[in-house]
């Protein structure tokens, strides 16, 4: 335990840290000391200062670009030359176009005439300073107006050919921006938001001349040069802002204390936990673990509160909110749950809490797992109810988990189900990540939880599947009960995905406490890579299921605006075209002429015709709305008439009515305009009016109208009236362009709903749909019949073989409805696919990998701590699995990228040959469109863009040289939305190289397309202009197109993943079950087990391996009783040789005394008595018993002592006939004569046998096996004993045959063994040393026997080399 | 704002009448606002609010916009905020006005109103900023 002086310093330091608190914070509320004006006005100047500094800045930058172009000698060359030869021109066009740019910069090369030689970027139009005599002679800086709605800073850098200027490199960098809509990919852009953050005090800039839009206070802001390129307004600091900021800071540094106070209480709890943990270990006492289980209590409360801390002080969101690139982490608007009191109120503080609660996880398992191995003792009664409690905490938490998924997605705008790329954006990452995380932490506590009941009992296999299987199923069931979904609980999945958390919680638990040092394990390559494998689907089951919530929520949410008439691109279309119409130069002078004609008309004046002017008004309206956004409304028509401040129709135009269809749209609206106007008017109201109104005899349809005056001038009362009106078409059309994505204004039910399909069925009957008919043409009477049932409904459909989820409301009565009418608003959205599924948990697995490396490289030192890295000991298996895992692995993410990028480049190259196809057509429709004769020149000049485009349905634009002279959307071109210049790379390629086609990618904010060239000769085939079509309307559905095949893809990478890793798993036990079996049988063979042969399963390398291990294991267990054999023969020498000592030293004296008494004793005589011839025959034969026994001894001694003996062996060529010969002489001498049961025959070879042997030795070996066949002959019948000798292949074949009793099966194996006999008498070491002395001469010995006939002793040896017969057949 | 996109119904003149009721709520949210106080601004809202925040805009439920307005009155503290009177849009109301931050220029804002009974909710909020550079409120 740690001593009191420590204690003590911890306490002092927490108290001091918990004091820091309180006083930052009142010290922060207290009033600030008012500002004095001397101080207001050098903050103003400091702030002034520092704008000016940052202006300063860019400008510089500017300077710097503007010097590395001029530096260069071909810019130089350039400027001096009086014209440009081609190949100079497009190497110069291509150094520009190679200069990589900043974003929303251009650089252009003058001469000193102003001709341009050279660009990169945007084109910005010249203003009248340049023009000044002398102002290209020096630096020049100036702000410029970009555009409508841009400003831009611009820098003249003049390039001198020694002192001469002869031209200047332009440099605009457009430093204010508004865009004509905002969006996701549209923002309006300010280069000073950047600067708010140093300057300190509110200010506002504008980069201009005049100082337009500020109060006189406004200072102004200086160039390089000294010029005015803007000015600066800064607000004086307010008593309100200061107390405001003094408070935020005071409140972030409150904030940091307390974290540090937080962290600091922790890190003192953890010490207490892990003391109390090491003193429970080794006391093992249930006290010990007791004390160790409230410390744990101790740490998980202030682990809680800390989190809980940390919400209330807004920590880290506070500190990550002010650096951009993490501000968007904790920003509620991408994901802001208020479930679990701000737990989950951005992405960042889900990841925070699931990490907190991974880490509660991983020391509550920790703590189960030690305590169930360190020898805690529980009885039954305290196990039931820890298991309770286990099982309960691991439900609670998988519940928690639940709620949080279904959560993070609900409430959250983020799109989980994106197709556009494989890896989701940052924020979703974090989100999927942390998803991930938490559904591993209910794993870890559902281990805990199984830890419990299993208990020390858990080592063992069954118990550990037990407990998982009992885990899912109580999972499993509370998960049935658990209203976890807005809907009915799964019947199916839910249990399944609860199940396999118990499955996983439980095999996690055996795993754990099946043995020491396994922590470190699930931080593994293959431990971490199943983890996500595993948690990766469980996650998207419960995810998807809550998408699907979240799509029924939007779906409801957009049929509910839908039904309102609420949309956002007619409005933003109608805006538009009175924009269009209030900027248009030639309205207002004709309209102005239009009313004075109808005013002098009414007053019966001289006049010209009013039909006249009429006309002139209809054709500008006619252009307004043929070139206008309006006119690609597809299911609107546009009407725009002209008024007279008294009503009088000035001009008008409408879309034509389609034949058969629908009436025609009313050309003038009167009644409209009047109440549009009085409304102007009444409410005082400036700029344009635009409002919604229902279509007569439509219910639930709307149209839209908007109206903006026609002023002489500022404050003038308006000349004239432009009326705008968009009426929803009531039956689709073949549409014309489509409306560009990127100029749709962001949709207020997020991204999702930009793939939303709207229709309205009046009576079953579609009556009007958007984007596209998606849906059946009617109603089915059965649905019908359950929407007025139900009121609405959701159902899954097909739809052109696409599966959709469709949302059906039937909408209120209104006042024109009939009794009995239903009006249902149906909304579909579009439903994943199989591959779609699999692409989406492809994208959650890819997440989890990541995070899986990190982790992985994390746990690198904890491992190496734990003396597991690098691996103490490593599976061949293991080392084979992963490194198939690795390659798997390598060739899904190669694969992967290798094929995403042919799908690109497939794509790009389908785009292309769309886009030559129209560039073709609209080449061809302008030839026509031409009249005869017409140059190409004059062509490009005269045609309509906006009639041929409009007739096509293609939106395309027209250049002559390299400026735009036309385009069949003017209004993207007064937008600043479609480039008034070649870009350097097409102008290079069409005019200077003479390719026919270039095509670019451009892109709008963040909105990519592609734009297709086609150069337009002349008639010398020079190119004089271009034709250039972009896909910004068809963009869209060639992402949805591309984004439909890489889900395909990656959906497919990941069946090909988990194929893989199970394929790898299978192949790596099979590859290594040999080597396994190799193992086992050395380890067999270590432990002494030598009669355990492996199966030989193949014909391979590892085959012929373990063949040979067999033969080894063979060899081995011969030589092992080959030596046993001799170790029991030395045994049995040496005990041979000691009874040899032993016996015979003491039996030649008895023999002798015995002799002698026999010499002494007198036989008695005739005269002895009856007791003396008694005793004498008594002596006689007990002193005769007493000889032959001691004879008997000293044989069996001589035995001993020949078995025993050692004699050097003297090696020498010995004809084998010949020691046969003697054997059977010595045999028929000193045996046979004794024993005349069996006759010897002598079957030699003709010629001498030559072996190298020892005489003796050899001699022995016959007369021990003459000896053998004699003793083996039965009583009371004659026998035979032959020995015969001959050569056979190379050796000496001998044998000895009698025609005893044979040996006994039972006895066979043992005959050759030192203390076998079957004899009363003697040792039993005949045999054993026959066999020994064959052996020493390098033969062999064997036997053939059959009881009752006899037995065969067959002996080889090898021929000695000078033998005739040695070495042949 | 020089732009008016106040989607109002061209319907008889009695129906889109202001009433007193419009107006205390308007007053009550520029209030809510000014404190930026999100718990008061969405005490009188829809079980839906439209939020828009610079152009990125979504439906939240009432849980989900308190903590959207929160973080957005962390990072733009209310300085000052004034309201137009209320217009007419179809069966709401609808308001624009100024939000004054200590940043300097003012942030435009939109207020839409829905009647459900006799209250009037908090429906829509907008939030963008008016950029000088902006030609005629564009």
């Amino acid at each position: 335990m740690p001593d009191a002086r420590l204690i003590r310093r911890y306490l002092g330091v927490a108290a001091l840290l918990a004091l820091l608190v309180p006083t930052t914070l009142f010290l922060g509320d207290r009033p600030p000391p008012p500002i004095s004006e001397g101080e207001a006005s050098a903050a103003v100047a400091a702030a002034r200062a520092e704008v000016q500094d940052r202006t300063t800045a860019l400008l510089e930058e500017m300077r710097a670009l503007a010097e590395r172009v001029a530096d260069r000698p071909l810019v130089r060359e350039a400027l001096i030359a009086d014209t440009l030869d081609r190949s100079t021109a497009s190497a110069l066009l291509g150094a520009f176009d190679a200069q990589v740019l900043p974003p929303r910069v251009s650089v252009e090369l003058y001469t000193r005439t102003l001709e341009r030689r050279a660009w990169s970027g945007f084109a910005t139009a010249l203003t009248p300073d340049v023009r000044r005599v002398g102002f290209l002679d020096s630096l020049r800086t100036l702000a410029a107006s970009g555009g409508v709605g841009r400003r831009a800073l611009v820098l003249w850098l003049p390039v001198f050919d020694g002192d001469e200027p002869v031209g200047a490199v332009r440099v605009v960098r457009i430093v204010q921006e508004a865009v004509p809509v905002r969006n996701r990919y549209l923002r309006d852009y300010d280069v000073t938001d950047v600067w708010r953050e140093e300057v300190g005090l509110p200010f506002a800039v504008a980069f201009t001349g005049p100082r337009s839009g500020l109060t006189p206070t406004a200072a102004p802001l200086r160039g390089l040069d000294g010029t005015t390129v803007g000015w600066v307004e800064v607000s004086p600091p307010s008593p309100r802002a200061t107390a405001h900021r003094t408070r935020a800071r005071t409140r972030a540094a409150a904030a940091f204390w307390a974290a540090l106070f937080a962290g600091w209480v922790l890190a003192g709890l953890w010490r207490l936990h892990a003391t109390t943990m090491r003193r429970a270990r080794r006391l093992r006492t249930g006290p010990a673990w007791g004390l160790a289980a409230g410390s744990l209590a101790l740490l998980v409360g202030a682990w809680i509160a800390l989190r809980f801390s940390l919400l209330m002080f807004d920590v880290p969101a506070r500190w990550a909110s002010s650096v951009r690139d993490t501000a968007a982490l904790f920003d509620p608007a991408y994901l802001g749950s208020s479930v679990g009191a701000g737990l989950l109120r951005s992405a960042g503080d889900l990841a925070l809490t699931v990490l907190f609660a991974a880490a509660l996880a991983v020391v509550l398992l920790r703590f189960v797992v030690q305590a169930a191995t360190g020898g805690l003792a529980r009885g039954w009664p305290v196990r039931v109810a820890l298991g309770l409690v286990g099982v309960g905490l691991a439900v609670l938490t998988a519940a928690a988990y639940a709620v949080t998924v279904r959560h993070a997605v609900l409430d959250a705008t983020l799109r989980y189900l994106d197709r556009s790329a494989p890896l989701p954006n940052a924020i979703t990452l974090v989100v999927f990540v942390a998803l991930l995380i938490g559904a591993a932490a209910v794993v870890l506590v559902v281990a805990a939880g199984a830890a419990v009941v299993m208990g020390r009992e858990g080592r063992r296999r069954g118990a550990g599947l037990m407990g998982a299987l009992a885990g899912g199923i109580v999972l499993g069931l509370a998960a049935l009960l658990l209203p976890l979904d807005g809907e009915a609980p799964g019947l199916v999945f839910l249990p399944l995905v609860a199940a396999a958390f118990g499955l996983a919680g439980g095999a996690l638990a055996a795993f754990l406490l099946g043995g020491p040092n396994r922590w470190t394990t699930p931080l593994s390559f293959r431990g971490l890579l199943l983890g996500v494998l595993v948690l990766a689907p469980l996650t998207y089951v419960l995810m998807h299921r809550a998408v699907r919530e979240r799509s029924d929520v939007l779906l409801a949410d957009a049929a509910d605006l839908f039904e309102g008439g609420q949309d956002a691109r007619a409005v933003y279309a109608v805006e538009q075209v009175l924009a269009e119409a209030r900027d248009d130069d030639a309205l207002r002078p004709a309209l102005l002429a239009a009313v004075a004609t109808a005013d002098s008309a009414r007053r019966g004046l001289p006049t010209i015709p009013l039909d006249s002017a009429r006309q002139v008004v209809d054709t500008l309206a006619e252009g307004l709305v043929t070139g206008s956004l309006l006119a690609s409304l597809a299911d609107y028509t546009a009407a725009l008439v002209l008024y007279s401040p008294e009503g009088d129709t000035l001009g008008h135009y409408a879309d034509r009515p389609v034949p058969g269809t629908e009436a025609s749209v009313p050309k003038t609206d009167p009644l409209g305009f009047r109440r549009l106007r009085d409304r102007y008017v009444e409410g005082g109201q400036r700029g344009f009016l635009v409002m919604r109104s229902p279509v007569e005899r439509r219910r639930g349809v709307f149209r839209y109208a908007g109206l903006s005056p026609v002023q002489p001038g500022d404050d003038a009362p308006p000349a004239a009236w432009v009326y705008a009106e968009a009426r929803p078409r009531l039956v689709r059309y073949v549409a014309e362009t489509p409306f560009p994505r990127v100029l749709v204004p962001a949709d207020p039910l997020g991204r999702e709903a930009e793939a939303f399909s709207y229709a309205e069925y009046d009576d079953g009957v579609l009556v009007r749909s958007r984007p596209d008919v998606t849906g059946p043409f009617r109603l089915g009477a059965a649905l019908q019949d359950s929407l007025r049932q139900a009121g609405q409904l959701w159902r899954n459909e097909r739809v052109g073989g696409e599966p959709v989820r469709a949302f059906y409301t039937a909408v209120g009565e209104g006042e024109e409805a009939k009794p009995g009418q239903l009006d249902v608003v149906a909304v579909r959205a579009p439903r994943p696919a199989v591959y779609d599924h699999l692409f989406h948990l492809f994208r959650l697995t890819l997440a989890g990998l990541g995070a899986g490396l990190v982790m992985f490289l994390l746990g690198l030192p904890i491992r190496r701590a734990a003396g597991l890295w690098p691996p103490p000991r490593q599976r061949f298996r293991d080392r084979v699995l992963n490194r198939f895992l690795l390659v798997g692995l390598a060739s899904v993410g190669l694969t992967g990228l290798i094929g995403q990028q042919v799908i690109a480049e497939q794509n790009e190259q389908a785009v292309r040959d769309l886009l030559r196809q129209r560039l073709e057509r609209v080449e061809s429709a302008l030839i026509a469109d031409a009249a005869p004769g017409v140059s190409t020149a004059d062509l490009l000049a005269r045609v309509r863009p906006e009639a041929v485009g409009a007739a096509l349905g293609i939106d395309f634009h027209l250049y002559r040289a390299d400026a735009l002279v036309g385009s069949s959307r003017p209004s993207l071109v007064r937008q600043q939305l479609v480039e008034t210049r070649l870009p350097a790379a097409v102008y290079r390629a069409l005019v200077l190289e003479g390719e026919p086609y270039a095509f670019v990618r451009d892109r709008l904010g963040t909105f990519e397309f592609t734009t297709g060239y086609k150069a337009v000769p002349d008639a010398e085939g020079r190119p004089v202009g271009a034709v250039a079509v972009p896909t910004l309307p068809d963009q869209a559905a060639i992402e949805a197109s591309q984004a439909r095949i890489v889900a395909y893809l990656f959906g497919g990478l990941l069946l090909l993943l988990i194929v893989i890793f199970l394929i790898t798993t299978l192949l790596a036990n099979q590859l290594t079950r040999p080597f396994q079996r190799l193992r086992r049988g050395l380890q067999a063979v270590g432990a002494g087990r030598l009669d355990e042969p492996i199966p030989v399963e193949g014909h391979d390398e590892v085959g012929e391996l373990v063949v040979t291990f067999n033969r080894m294991q063979a060899q081995l267990v011969e030589s092992r009783r080959q030596l046993a054999l001799q170790e029991r023969e030395l045994a049995w020498r040496e005990m041979a040789r000691q009874v040899a000592h032993e016996i015979k030293n003491p039996l030649m004296p008895m023999k002798l005394s015995v002799q002698h008494l026999r010499r002494v004793f007198h036989l008695p005589g005739e005269d002895a008595t009856p007791e003396e011839r008694k005793f004498a025959g008594q002596f006689e034969r007990t002193t005769t018993t007493l000889v032959e026994q001691i004879e008997t001894l000293s044989r069996i001694a001589d035995e001993f002592s020949s078995f025993a003996r050692l004699p050097r062996r003297r090696v020498e060529p010995v004809d084998l006939n010949e020691v046969v010969r003697e054997a059977a002489a010595l045999f028929e001498e000193e045996v046979h004569a004794e024993h005349p049961r069996a006759k010897l025959h002598l079957a030699l070879a003709k010629r001498p046998l030559v072996v190298e042997a020892d005489r003796e030795e050899l001699r022995r070996v016959y007369l021990n096996l003459l000896k053998n066949a004699l003793q083996a002959m039965p009583e009371g019948r004659a026998g035979h004993v032959t020995v015969r000798t001959l050569p056979e292949n190379g050796c000496a074949l001998s044998e000895v045959v009698d025609t005893g009793a044979g040996i006994p099966e039972t006895l066979r194996a043992k005959i050759f063994q030192p203390n076998f006999s079957t004899k009363t008498s003697g040792m039993g070491l005949g045999l054993a040393i026959v066999k020994k002395a064959v052996e020493a001469s390098g033969g062999t010995i064997t036997f053939e026997t059959e009881e009752g006939k006899g037995t065969t002793f067959r002996m080889r040896f090898p021929l000695a080399a000078g033998d005739g017969a040695a070495g042949t057949a | 704002m020089g732009v008016l996109l106040v989607p109002v119904v061209l319907g008889p003149p009695a129906r889109s009448q202001p009433d007193p009721q419009d107006a205390a709520a308007l007053a009550a949210l520029g209030a809510a606002l000014e404190d930026g106080d999100s718990g008061r601004l969405l005490d009188g809202a829809c079980e839906r609010v439209e939020l828009s925040l610079f152009g990125q805009g979504a439906r939240y439920s009432r849980g989900q916009a308190a903590l959207v307005l929160r973080d957005f009155f962390r990072r733009f503290p209310p300085m000052r905020v004034q309201l137009s009177e209320p217009s007419v849009v179809d069966d709401g109301r609808a308001a624009m006005g100024r939000y004054w931050t200590d940043e300097g220029n003012p942030l435009g804002i939109y207020i839409r109103l829905e009647r459900e009974g006799d209250d009037w909710l908090l429906a829509v909020l907008r939030v963008d900023r008016p950029a000088l550079y902006r030609v005629n409120g564009r």
